[in-house]
Parts: structure tokens; sequence; C-alpha cells
């Protein structure tokens, strides 16, 4: 097992340095240089000045240079200043990665717990009414773009029947308690799960339709064992393990899909701040979110591919 | 050769057939081809001017606005059928884009194996590992929005699909008679891989094809919805429903976001029900029920 | 012999398919007493599972049925019409099955102790801490080494002949009066193949346990078989006790199976019966066999024959009726 997480935790590392170059690369793309922010043509600094800034903040060094220097500061918690805020990256991006984690997090999980008993009924009963109840709700949720249920969300328990608020985390002027953040959430939650909902209920149903035609199965019966042993106890277990696969696939396109659901409910994640940066052009911003909500997603990939293998001792041997 | 056509026309029949069992699947093929007709024979036949400002402006659907005006006055009709033109229009494309690069990388990971497949697996996995809705709006800001940068963007984010389902086939392809016959009378990698891989990989590639529409639509919408893709006047369903960024609009005028955000539902559901029986005819062994 | 522990009577186990409903299994009669093994043989698709998972009642779901005219009493008492419950009831505890393939036949994600204690645990109603013990006793018995320490690794770190001891020991575990082993050594290599054979025969002996043998091999059911059913087509054609079998084979096919094995002392050239196995959706309307057969008639070829009885065995040809 732990020669397992060092492996994984090696893969993972490789895909991070992947994922700082392409954003690196990306960011030395984007029109102007860092110094036309700081330096505005008024500000009067002389040319031999601007070389000195451009030589402390290592920019007059190759491209490959650069990009060490970066990482390296990255390492040390520094991943520089914003342009338009004025503050640390490190102290803008620290405030909003709570609410980001809630919201992607507690949609996962809203996933799983309706997918599992719903494709688990399904498969184990196929071609009946829940079976078929299940695929519309695959199908349906598979073509939802998130944006167009938020906003389906937004005119039915917002506007039409006034139930949920639609904006923020808290009531305004609040301090905001549990059950506050709790009404709060539900919406986007509901918004940004939507989609996952569908697709791991068809996966559910799936490998539990295939496990049950499973020769251990037949072996389980054999014994004398009762159904709901046989699918609690024998069947469910490896039915699980693809559904665990596909959560792990669609980590990236959930935190992906979080950056539009709080834009929309004005959630105070880094969603929101991220399409700030953009619009602000707040290149350091930018990447410094870019970074962090990569390694959250590189590191969720590794919690589920553990879970994984603990539930399936076979990898043990095959790595 | 008259025998391996016959062995291929059974096979293509066999196909439809299963294809045509799957009724769902029928029902998305019929709806996606009368929403492709609608899209390029009615602007010929009506006088649709998606772009032109008029004085009437957030009317509610009547006579002459079928689906009412948005706040500038333009015909929210004429913008919805333009806008499925941009939309489907890049969806196509860009999917075009990925099988250009997933293809041949796909068929050398699975073809060559060793370093080749290392590299290209590992990438895909990390490309699929990093959240690309991130990245797509980094790199469409830098790259400052439009058609053609959307197309580019979701093609070169979007390859591992594809890579991933050729990379299986050619797995099982290449060790196949017919390949060590291939090698064994003397033809190099290149004329194998053209001559027998590539032609055995094509309905992998046709379900990575068609699976990959939908969600090249899905973010391209999603994209135009930040304001970050197809930019107004231009229209595209996702910009369309950009406009419903107010609670008023989404309360008081539902014209104007409900038929985009259906308009998407409708395509990505139809193109998935007709990707799924695709899938199933193409793979004999997936049973149908 | 001792007491009759089962007997199967017009057995037919439809299955319903897409393309309609066809018997997979017709008009089975056999008996079995305790302490004997009955060996069913015949070609693969002939029918051996099915008839082995209809007594278990574990054909799959919604496609296989058995059909309201069958019979199977266990002890005398009729188990054809039972339900799931009443079955589990008997199943690894009064008959046991062991199958084929022991790698998927075993649960990849539970250690070998979880599915050994199982059985144990349900019709023994014992506690955990006993069964766990009942089950290292037992794995000791099908003579795994060490069961103590391997009764904590998973199936997949087993070798096959291993693993088909667990798959025995746990069949086993609560002595059944009935154990059905599908082609149970058709996996394994030869040499493991006699052992795991002669370890059936030895704990068949101690537990006076019945034995239904199905296999292809009829150098298996040489070897191990009192008696033998020979399928073709769903049905069984020919029942005997195993010399006379192997001696004076009355039914064309049995004739013809028999004729295609090579044995080493004969340098004539190998037989094959011509022709093909037909499918269960064309199976001909008359004899199963006749198609294949040298001595078919037009009789044949309108009416399917029911067993006839010939002395002490039965075979189902015309060639056999009584006055011929």
């Amino acid at each position: 097992m732990g020669r397992y997480i060092l492996k994984r935790t090696l893969t993972a590392i490789v895909a991070f340095i992947g994922i700082t170059i392409m954003t690196y690369c990306l960011a030395s793309l984007m029109p102007g240089s860092p110094l036309d922010q700081l330096v505005q043509p008024e500000s009067g600094i002389s040319n031999a000045e601007l070389a000195a800034i451009e030589h402390k903040m290592g920019l007059d060094q190759p491209i490959y240079i650069q990009y060490f220097f970066w990482l390296k500061n990255m390492f040390q918690g520094n991943f520089g200043v914003s342009y338009t805020q004025h503050r640390p990256v490190v102290e803008l991006i620290a405030g909003r990665i709570g609410p980001t984690l809630l919201l992607s997090l507690s949609s996962m999980l809203l996933a799983l717990f309706v997918a599992v008993p719903l494709g688990t009924a399904a498969g184990y009963r196929p071609y009946k009414g829940i079976d078929y109840a299940s695929s519309v709700l695959a199908f349906v949720g598979q073509a939802a773009p998130n944006f167009f249920v938020a906003l389906l969300l937004i005119y039915i328990f917002a506007v039409k029947l006034r139930l949920l608020p639609i904006s923020g985390m808290y009531n305004s002027g609040s301090s905001g308690t549990a059950g506050e953040v709790l009404k709060h959430l539900i919406l986007p939650c509901l918004a940004l799960t939507f989609q996952h909902l569908g697709i791991f209920t068809r996966q559910m149903r799936n490998s539990m339709y295939e496990c049950m035609s499973d020769d251990y199965v037949r072996t389980a019966r054999a014994k004398g064992l009762n159904e709901r042993t046989v699918l609690f106890k024998h069947t469910l277990r490896n039915a699980l393990l693809p559904l665990i696969t596909q959560a792990g696939l669609s980590l990236g396109a959930l935190v992906g899909g979080a950056i539009i659901t709080e834009q929309i409910f004005s959630w105070p994640g880094m969603g929101t701040l991220m399409l700030k940066a953009i619009k602000d052009r707040d290149y350091p911003l930018i990447m410094g979110i870019t970074v962090i909500i990569s390694v959250i997603v590189l590191i969720g990939n590794i919690v589920i591919d553990i879970i994984y293998r603990m539930l399936d001792p076979r990898i043990d041997d095959k790595v | 050769m008259k025998k391996s056509n016959k062995k291929n026309s059974s096979y293509f029949h066999d196909a439809v057939e299963r294809f045509m069992h799957h009724k769902l699947a029928v029902v998305g093929l019929a709806v996606v081809t009368v929403e492709i007709l609608l899209l390029v024979i009615l602007p010929v036949i009506m006088n649709l001017e998606p772009n032109a400002v008029t004085p009437a402006v957030n009317m509610a659907p009547d006579k002459t606005h079928l689906l009412g005006t948005d706040t500038y006055g333009r015909d929210t009709f004429a913008r919805l059928i333009y806008g499925g033109r941009t939309s489907l229009k890049i969806g196509f494309f860009s999917v075009l884009v990925q099988a250009a690069i997933g293809i041949p990388l796909g068929i050398i990971a699975g073809y060559y194996r060793k370093a080749a497949e290392v590299i290209i697996m590992r990438l895909a996995d990390m490309f699929q590992s990093i959240p690309s809705m991130c990245l797509n709006i980094v790199l469409v800001s830098v790259l400052s929005p439009s058609a053609e940068t959307l197309i580019l963007v979701i093609g070169v984010m979007g390859w591992p699909s594809f890579v991933r389902l050729l990379y299986a086939k050619v797995l099982s392809v290449r060790e196949k008679e017919y390949v060590e016959a291939a090698r064994t009378t003397g033809t190099g990698n290149l004329g194998i891989m053209l001559k027998y891989i590539l032609p055995n990989s094509i309905s992998p590639a046709l379900v990575a094809f068609t699976f990959g529409i939908p969600s090249a639509i899905l973010t391209e919408s999603a994209l135009s919805f930040l304001g970050l893709g197809i930019q107004i006047p231009e229209a595209s369903w996702g910009n369309m429903l950009n406009a419903a960024q107010s609670v008023a609009i989404i309360s008081t005028k539902p014209w104007l976001w409900i038929p985009a955000g259906m308009c998407i539902f409708i395509t990505l559901i139809s193109v998935n029900l007709f990707g799924d029986g695709l899938r199933d005819a193409l793979d004999p062994k997936t049973k149908i029920g | 012999m001792g007491e009759r522990v089962l007997e199967v009577n017009n057995l037919t186990t439809v299955f319903h398919t897409k393309t309609g409903t066809f018997p997979a299994v017709s008009q089975m009669n056999f008996t079995l007493d305790a302490g004997e093994t009955l060996a069913i043989v015949g070609e693969s698709g002939c029918g051996k599972s099915v008839t082995s998972l209809s007594i278990m009642h574990l054909l799959p779901d919604r496609m296989g049925e058995i059909t309201p005219e069958s019979s199977i009493k266990f002890k005398g008492t009729e188990i054809s019409k039972y339900s799931n419950k009443q079955m589990s009831n008997l199943r690894g505890n009064e008959i046991s099955m062991v199958f084929q393939d022991s790698l998927t036949s075993l649960n990849p994600t539970m250690t070998v102790m979880a599915q050994m204690v199982e059985p144990f645990m349900v019709h023994q109603k014992i506690s955990r801490k006993d069964a766990e013990k009942a089950a290292i006793e037992m794995l000791r018995k099908v003579g795994i080494p060490n069961p103590e320490a391997r009764v904590k690794q998973y199936p997949h770190q087993f070798s096959g002949g291993m693993r088909q001891r667990v798959m025995i020991a746990m069949a086993l575990s609560c002595n059944p009066s009935v154990l059905i082993c599908d082609e149970p050594t058709t996996a394994l290599d030869v040499t493991i193949q006699a052992q795991i054979l002669k370890m059936i025969y030895d704990l068949k002996k101690e537990l006076d346990t019945a034995v239904i043998l199905i296999t292809h091999d009829m150098g298996v059911v040489a070897e191990t078989a009192d008696r033998v059913l020979v399928m073709y087509g769903g049905q069984g054609v020919e029942l005997a006790d195993c010399h006379t079998l192997f001696t004076n084979p009355l039914h064309p096919y049995t004739q013809g199976l028999l004729a295609s094995i090579p044995k080493i002392d004969d340098d004539t050239r190998l037989s094959t019966i011509e022709g093909m196995v037909p499918s269960l959706k064309d199976m001909p309307k008359g004899c199963h066999f006749c198609d294949r057969c040298q001595y078919c008639t037009d009789r044949c070829r309108k009416e399917n024959p029911p067993m006839y009885r010939a002395g002490e065995r039965e075979v189902r040809c015309f060639r056999y009726e009584e006055g011929n």
C-alpha cells in the first residue's frame, strides 16, 4: 500500500510539472509584460531603473530559467502579487479555497449518494420501472448544461417558489451560521451535481447489471446465501469499482463546472475569483488559481485511487 | 477481395440492423437530422436578421417575432437559428481537430507500445486529470475569443478521448494474424498502420467523434455563457443564455433564455442517444438488452 | 448403494431469447443414490450445465425457466417448484456445486476466509469464531498447506489447483448429500487434474456424498464414475453403469463418442462423428441425433424416441424398441 501511494504520488508530481509548464507557457503568451502593469507611462521611471527591476524579477533570463524561478517561488508559497488588487496572490486565494472545496465536495458526495442506491436498484432489476427512470435521469443529466440547470433552478426555486437564496454564501450583513451556508449551498450544489448524477447513475447501473451475471454471484447463491447478502456483500463492492474510476475521471469536470456555477450564484470561491482575474487580465492571480485548482484535482485523484485500491486487492499485484 | 467485401457489407448490414433496433437512437438521429435541415434551410426561406437592432425591444413572442426580441430589439428566433449554426459548426470542427490529433497518437501508442505508449498515455492521463475548463478559460482569454479560437482550444484540449478508444482497439488489432502476415511479407510499419490498423480503428473513431460533439458544444456554450466564447453581436446558444444573468430577465423574459437552453439540451440528448446506438451497433460484443 | 437422494423426472428447461423460446434441456430422467458418482457427459452445449443449474435453481435470471411438468425430487421431496428462499436452505447445505472456473467463481474482492465462513454461518448458525475454525479445518482436509495463513489471502493469490480445492472445501463445508461438480478440472493441468479428482473421490467416500460429475472428458469418466449419463442435444441418450457403457455402448452417438477417443495401443485411424452438433434453435423434430446417425430411418426424422429400457440400462434409440 505504501509503495502504491508513493508511485501514485510520483505520477501526480509529473502531471503537476506538466500543468505548471503549460500554465507558464500560456502566461508568457499573454499580451504585454508584467512590467506594463507596474510601470505607468507617467511614473517617470528611467530605462536603467526599469532594467534593474527587470533583472530583479528575473525577466532578462531565458524563459526556462524564469519558469524555474517561478516554480521555486511557488514552492516557497510565493505566487506573486495581484496586479489589480495589490495583495499577495496566496492571500487572495486562501480565503477562496474553502468555499470551492465545500461546493465541489458536496456535489460529488450528493452525486454518489444518489447514484449508488439508484444505480444498484436499476441494475439489479433491469428493464423495469426504476431502470427506465434511471436511464431517463442519466440521459437528461448528461445533456443538461450546468449553467442552464442553474438558471432553471433559480427560476423555479428562487423566483417562482421563493424558497431559497440564489446569491453568495451568507445573508448580507450576517457572519453566517452553518444552517445559513447550507441553505445557500443547495441550489449551486444541485446545479453542479446534476450532470454527474446522471453519468454516475448510469455507470452504477451498468456495472451492477454486469456484476449480477458474474460467476462469483452464482457461487454465492450456490452457497445458500440470501439475496440480500448476495447483493450487498458480494456484488455491490465489485460493482462500485467502475463507479470509483468514473468519479476520478469526472473530478476535473466537476471542479471546472464549479467555476461556472460559482459565477452564476456569486459563490465566493476560486471560480468567481478566476473569472474576475481573467476580466482584469491579472496574470499572477490567474496562474496561481490554475495551479491551485490543478493541485486540488490531482490530490482528489490520488485519494480516489487509494479508495479504489482499498476495495480491490488485485491492484496491489498489478503495479 | 470479393470475399472480404461480402464480409464488410454483411457487417455493415448487421450494424444497421442493430442500430435500427435501438429505437431511442433512431429518434436521436431523426431529431439531429431535422435540426440540421432546419438550421440550413430556414435562413434561406425565411427573412432572418439575427443582428438587426430594432426599436421593438424586449417584446414577448408574437406573430412577427416568434420568440420575441431581446434588449436590443433583435429577433430571438433568428438569433436562435444563427446561434445554432455557430454552435454546431464549432462542435463539429473542434472534434475534427481532436480526431486529427487523437487518431494518429492513439494508433502510434497502440502500435509501437513501449516509450511511445508511456509518453502518449501519460500525457492523455494528465490532460484528463486537469480541470480542462480552467485551462480553456485561460486559453481563450489569451488567444482572444472567436469561433476559430474556440475550435482550436476545444480541439487541442479534447484529444485524449480519441486516444483512449483508438489505443484500446489498436492493441487488439495489432495482434491479428493479418498484421503478422503483412509484417512477414515485408510491409513497413507505416504501411501496416495505414492499410490495416487505421481501417480497423474506424468504429471506435466514429464513436469517439459522435460523443465528442455534444461535449464540444457543451464547452463552447459554457465559455460563451461566461462571455469568453462567441462574442456579441454574433449569436451562439451559449451567449444567448448569457443575457439571463439577472434575476429580472430570468423571471420576466423567459423567451430570451429558455429556447436557447432547450436547444442545447435537445441537441445534446439526441446526439448522445445516437452515439449510444452507434456504439452498440458497431461493437457486436456489447449486447443490447 | 445407499438411499435415493435425487430423482429427476421429465426435466425440461426452456430459455427465453430475443428470437424465441427454446428448450435447452428436455425430458431428462435420472436418479442418484447416496455415495454414488454419476457422470454426465457430452459435447459443450449439450445441456449438461443447464441440467445441474436447473437442479440448483441457479439458471440465469429472466432467461432460463424450468417447465411445470418437470419433477426434481430431493430425498423424496419435490423441489422443482421451490421458491428462491426455500432453495437457499438446500443450496450449500444439502446440495452443493463446484464450478469450472475457480478464478471467476470466487469473489475477487473478498478474502478466502470471508468466503469460506459463509456456508457455516448461514446453515449451521454457528459463531464467526467457530466458523473460522471449521473453515481452516475444511481447507486442511482438501490439502491446502498452512491454511491458517492462507485464508487471509485473496483468490488471485492462489494457484488454479489450490483455488479449485478452496471451491470444493466450500462446497463440502456443510457435508451435503449431493455434490455437483461442473467440469471441475477442465481448467487445470493434467497432473493437478488427477490430484483434484482423487481428492473428490476420497472425500466422497469419507462423507458418503453422492456426486454428479459433469465433464466432456471420457478419460475422467472412466476413472471416477459409477454410472454414466450421455447427453446429446439437450437430452439424455444413454444411461448405463460405467463399465458396461465403455465395453458395450448402445446408442450410435455413444459409439461414435467412444470411437473418437485416441488409444495408444491402437493404430487404426481415429474416427470422428460426421456433421455438427445442431444448435438449440434448429434441433431436428425427430431424434436429435438423426442428421449425424448412420442408422437413421424415416421414423427417426419424424419422431423423437423415448428412453427405452434395455436391462439395467436406458437408451434413446428406436433400434432398441422392445421386440427389436
